[in-house]
């Protein structure tokens, strides 16, 4: 950080992080969420403590919230048929096991142990429930090779092998009514045993039903009376086939050359939807009507993820954010990342349902989503944003009247679920959070949580500075700012205002105690901006007038208020106040000392802020820009600054003030074709 | 001396009816140059207007008047003949804001501009299935509809064009075209598909339906002919 100026720190991260969240791959399953069958649970596994957590889910409310387990890696949580057992699995390099959580005893109990050295891996063990009892199917491999489908109880005794097949793969699935249980089978390219078999719960009778190269997937209807199954030919076509599980007479949906996935019938089985990938890598959802065949395309070649059915015919997915409708030039492709990093903002995607009626945005920034038919309820992580490079994915629960529920479990998670209240204007909600922040109780301990000089002079005398480094990370954070923001929106004026003066005292003995660090002022600078801008607070002017007392503090240091006038002018140009913005840096190269190396930031500053200014307002930069000339002495900065200089004074039809301005860029370079070019047209036009 | 008179008068009309046609054709000249100046004014709008959609899109992609914009930068390149390029922010508005409600204008003009303008049929026809099963309540669905219908009769797909025109007319009997979509589904019935007693109902609908109808004449003599081509059996 040291010897780069604040803009360019700015601009670094803000780069970094979008190409990080266009780039990040967080390990998302997909099975992250499981909803209970009769619809009062939810299993979670989170990604920020790796936790296994289950919650009681009521109308309007989210109970009980308790850890079932606690490990790097937990997978594929999924609900027995009565609700009353989950199934998850740790996996290692070392080993993978398996338990069941019974939450009648509030017990896990290991079911299936396979130590280093097993070529088994959780994608190929596949456990799932019976639809019907408590029974569970799973796959292993022998030593061999071979497959071998094996039933046990919650309790991991009776384990019964139904069936041993020599397959490169096998995938287990029970049928709808639990007395069948179908799979695939792939043995090698060709041979005569690839395809569906189906046998009886029991494991009697397995007959193959279907022969097809390889089947990628297979989905029961909810009726059992059909299966669809998605096959990769010969001719390397894929094919989306539905099959009659009596008569096995089969039709086929689509056959071409996209990959076929997500395929899912309706929860009625009137209908099926799949998604197909081109080779261009676009993703389409289809909808198909089971009775007659007839398909149309709901998507338009933009889906991310697809997460299946809801209530009421609907679907869920995910889209892509607009990104470069239009072509951008370098500067305003600079404005656009600034203005997204400087509030928060995340470029990930949207949450899209259709439903017969219309097509509605949900949410943002959405991954591993799961509705629950049975409540009405969703679950899914959101992203957001960067703190320094790092997403944030906190789980989120909505429930079915549309409020949300922030399942936070770390100081940063509680904060952004304050942050979000907040946006929402719902202020108590954003407290709890809070207090849930300090582990205290804002509103009543305020005096002893943030009294800084006792804290201070507490730290010195016992030696235990863990309060005051609580303290100055709220301060980094945000926290404290946002503490003083939910104050003043509760209307608890006096307390605000006395955090307000703690808050000042805290940075008073910040700058002291690393004097001379320009560090300290980036750190500043970061915070004050983005609690001010983040989470889409938006409270530029509370920024800009907070800032204003801040500039009464008496500080020695020379570089103290150019920093908070630079942070104002800052917030004034990102609430589109740009005269207020282009007065604050006027007072601030008033102000500057003569040591000042950082005028390169202020300079980027203004010039970030010309590609959007509305027009008129050309006339309010000259002076600014012509008092930032004097400074230059780099000859490209010289040539940078004049022509700028010159095309405003166009703009304002000041034709002898820019023919200067033109000279004073041909004094630095002759031959600039360019500026001769502007000279010309500009005389040609008068 | 009359005579003379005479012929001194008919030049004198003759010499003014010359210049008569000479100012008017000086002044369809002057209108040219005053609308043209008007037109390049017109221009510089037209320019400013589409410089302002696209700031709309470069600095607030994500704001409730982004897909507005996109979707009217699309129109103006429709209007002013810019085919590809009307398409293709009609695209971009469907990738990236299809919960947006003037989407459905957009499918729709998209539907239409690959039809008229571009030939591009199969396109036409997917994009207008898309649009009628995306947006049954919409306001435009009778003229998607007719439309596709229209290019299902285009590509001899019979069948699927007498599906749309059934569409329209139970979805819409008190509008002014079923009468003519009777007409046409007879006569699709009876000398594309030889389906002469769908056609025969087709025309007596018509008729029961329909008696002001132009096509009653036309409807009543094929309904003749085909009784005749019965009886003949």
């Amino acid at each position: 950080m040291k010897n780069r100026s604040f803009m360019q720190i700015i601009r670094i991260l803000a780069i970094s992080c979008l190409l990080m969240i266009s780039c990040q791959e967080t390990d998302f399953t997909g099975d992250d969420f499981a909803w209970s069958p009769d619809g009062k649970k939810l299993a979670v596994v989170t990604l920020e403590t790796n936790e296994l957590l289950v919650v009681d889910i009521h109308n309007d409310r989210v109970e009980n919230t308790r850890q079932v387990d606690n490990y790097i890696k937990i997978l594929s949580p999924c609900w027995s048929f009565d609700s009353q057992y989950l199934l998850y699995s740790k996996s290692t390099k070392e080993y993978l096991n398996v338990y069941v959580y019974s939450t009648t005893v509030d017990t896990s109990t290991l079911i299936v142990h396979l130590p280093a050295g097993k070529d088994d891996k959780i994608e190929q063990f596949r456990p799932c429930w019976s639809p019907k009892e408590n029974l569970i199917l799973f796959t292993l491999s022998n030593a061999s090779g071979a497959q071998q489908v094996y039933l046990t109880r919650p309790d991991g005794q009776e384990k019964k092998l139904l069936v041993k097949v020599n397959s490169e793969q096998l995938v287990p699935a029970w049928s709808p009514d639990g007395q069948w249980i179908v799979y695939s089978v792939f043995v090698h390219p060709g041979h005569q045993n690839n395809g569906l078999w189906k046998m009886k719960s029991n494991g009697a009778g397995p007959a193959q039903i279907y022969q097809a190269n390889k089947i990628s997937s297979f989905r029961w209807s909810p009726d059992g009376k059909q299966l669809v199954l998605a096959q990769l030919n010969d001719n390397n076509t894929n094919q989306l086939i539905m099959i009659d599980a009596s008569s096995n007479h089969k039709q086929v949906i689509y056959s071409g050359e996209a990959n076929i996935t997500n395929v899912a019938w309706s929860p009625e089985g009137k209908n099926l939807c799949y998604v197909l990938q081109t080779p261009d890598e676009k993703k389409n959802a289809w909808m198909v009507e089971a009775a007659t065949l007839k398909k149309f395309q709901l998507t338009f070649a933009n889906v991310k993820e697809f997460y299946g059915w809801g209530q009421a015919g609907q679907v869920f997915f995910t889209i892509a954010k607009p990104e470069q409708l239009v072509d951008l030039t370098e500067a305003e492709k600079e404005k656009v990342d600034m203005f997204y990093f400087i509030r928060g903002m995340v470029k990930d995607n949207k949450l899209i349902s259709i439903d017969n009626t219309k097509i509605t945005r949900l949410a943002d920034n959405v991954h591993s989503f799961r509705f629950c038919r049975q409540n009405g309820c969703a679950a899914f992580f959101q992203n957001f944003g960067v703190e320094f490079l790092t997403s944030l994915y906190c789980p989120i629960i909505i429930l079915a009247n549309g409020e949300p529920v922030y399942l936070a479990r770390t100081q940063k998670e509680h904060l952004v679920a304050a942050s979000q209240f907040y946006r929402q204007q719902k202020y108590h909600q954003a407290l709890a959070h809070l207090n849930q922040y300090w582990n205290g109780n804002i509103s009543k301990d305020f005096q002893s949580m943030f009294d800084v000089q006792s804290i201070i002079s507490s730290a010195k005398i016992t030696g235990d500075s863990s309060q005051y480094r609580a303290l100055l990370q709220g301060q980094e954070d945000g926290a404290l700012l946002t503490s003083i923001l939910i104050m003043r929106q509760l209307k608890h004026k006096r307390t605000a205002e006395w955090l307000f003066d703690q808050y000042k005292i805290l940075m008073i003995h910040y700058f002291e105690s690393t004097r001379n660090s320009k560090e300290n002022y980036n750190d500043i600078l970061t915070f004050l901006i983005f609690t001010y801008a983040r989470s889409r607070y938006e409270e530029f002017q509370s920024g800009i007038k907070d800032i204003d007392r801040l500039l009464t503090i008496n500080q020695s240091d020379s570089l103290f208020k150019p920093y908070l006038l630079y942070a104002q002018a800052l917030l004034a140009f990102e609430d589109s106040q740009y005269e207020l913005g282009l007065n604050k840096v006027k007072l601030l190269l008033d102000k500057i000392p003569q040591d000042f190396d950082d005028l390169d930031d202020i300079k980027d500053m203004v010039y970030l802020q010309l590609p959007v200014a509305e027009s008129g307002l050309e006339a309010k930069f000259i002076p600014v820009l012509q008092q930032l000339a004097q400074y230059q002495v780099d000859e490209d900065d010289i040539i940078e600054i004049h022509s700028i200089l010159a095309d405003l004074y166009e703009k304002t039809r000041e034709p002898g003030k820019a023919m200067a301005a033109y000279q004073a860029v041909l004094n630095q370079d002759r031959d600039n074709n360019e500026i001769w070019d502007r000279v010309f047209r500009m005389e040609v036009a008068r | 001396m009359f005579k003379r008179i005479n012929l001194i008068f008919c030049l004198l009309l003759l010499f003014l009816a010359c210049e008569k046609k000479g100012n008017d054709i000086v002044n369809t000249f002057r209108q040219a140059e005053q609308l043209e100046a008007d037109i390049i004014k017109d221009i510089d709008k037209i320019s400013r207007c589409r410089d302002n959609y696209e700031k709309v899109l470069k600095f607030a992609p994500e704001s409730e008047m982004a897909p507005v914009a996109c979707y009217k930068l699309g129109k103006l390149n429709q209007i002013f003949g810019h085919y590809d390029e009307a398409i293709e922010f009609y695209q971009k508005l469907l990738t990236y804001y299809p919960e947006a409600p003037v989407c459905a204008s957009g499918l729709f003009d998209m539907a239409q501009t690959c039809q008229l303008h571009l030939d591009r049929t199969d396109d036409a026809i997917s994009t207008y299935q898309q649009f009628i099963a995306l947006y049954p309540g919409h306001e435009m669905i009778l003229p998607a509809l007719l439309q596709q219908g229209q290019l299902y009769c285009q590509e001899l797909e019979w069948e699927l064009a007498l599906e749309n025109f059934q569409q329209i007319v139970t979805r819409f009997p008190e509008n002014k075209i079923c009468d003519d979509l009777y007409f046409r589904m007879a006569d699709i019935f009876h000398f594309e598909l030889d389906k002469y007693p769908q056609a025969m109902q087709m025309y007596q609908n018509l008729k029961d339906n329909y008696p002001a109808s132009p096509w009653i004449k036309n409807a009543e003599s094929r309904l003749a002919e085909l009784r005749r081509s019965e009886n003949e059996k």
